[in-house]
């Protein structure tokens, strides 16, 4: 990684200031390479990131740490969620758009 | 766009929440970052990504006119990438960010020539405004 992204936590700061999520079930549309994912990923209870581009999924799976069970990362798009109804509590779009 | 909404909010429990949160402006300030201080190289012209906020921004009024979300309450932020050389800026450029940020060559040779001024210690720098919205389920 030739930049430094967002070394003052800025994104995290704030998403964790403007809605709770220890305890929550959490689906990130767009969840990319997971590096906001990762950064919230020791709050809520159950995490599932998706993205359509397998390769970034890749990249999101190898930066897995040992204790992040409560992760998953799935391929599938924004249209055509792939869970059955009122599962999640929080639905992220992150610069997902 | 607006089927992604609907699909977001047939998943979320009642009381759920949908959080918008993305880069959102015009312009992003290079920035050097020395001991001396912030100095700024220039203004960075991000508006190629406005047509991309704006359909976003309709399909969010869309979702409200139709009563799905209804937005509780947004802010804007800066978030910052860093970056140790010059050199590494321009890799990162070129990499990812040419399509959505002009970096003219004079902007270029004028944090060259700022970075010249202070190699052991800068670091450049742009800031990108963030947009962070939620959105209760409706």
């Amino acid at each position: 990684m030739k930049a430094l992204n967002d070394p003052e936590g800025a994104e995290l700061s704030h998403l964790v200031a403007a809605c709770s999520l220890p305890g929550r079930h959490i689906l990130e549309i767009g969840c990319g390479n997971g590096k906001l994912t990762w950064q919230y990923a020791g709050l809520p209870r159950q995490v599932v990131g998706i993205d359509p581009d397998a390769s970034v999924l890749r990249q999101a799976t190898v930066n897995r740490q040992a204790s992040s069970s409560n992760v998953s990362f799935l391929r599938a798009v924004g249209e055509a969620l792939p869970f059955p109804p009122r599962v999640f509590d929080v639905v992220l779009f992150a610069s997902s758009f | 766009m607006v089927h992604a909404l609907h699909e977001a909010r047939r998943v979320l429990v009642p009381q759920g929440i949908l959080i918008d949160l993305r880069p959102y402006c015009v312009e992003a300030p290079l920035e050097l970052s020395s001991e001396e201080g912030m100095e700024s190289v220039a203004l960075l012209d991000t508006s190629s990504s406005k047509p991309d906020d704006l359909a976003a921004d309709k399909a969010m009024e869309s979702a409200a006119l139709v009563g799905i979300f209804k937005e509780l309450k947004s802010e804007y932020f800066y978030y910052a990438y860093y970056w140790n050389s010059v050199e590494d800026m321009m890799l990162d450029y070129d990499e990812k960010w040419k399509d959505d940020i002009v970096l003219p060559k004079k902007v270029v040779q004028r944090a060259s020539s700022l970075y010249k001024k202070h190699p052991a210690h800068a670091r450049l720098r742009i800031r990108i405004r963030a947009k962070l919205v939620l959105y209760p389920k409706q």
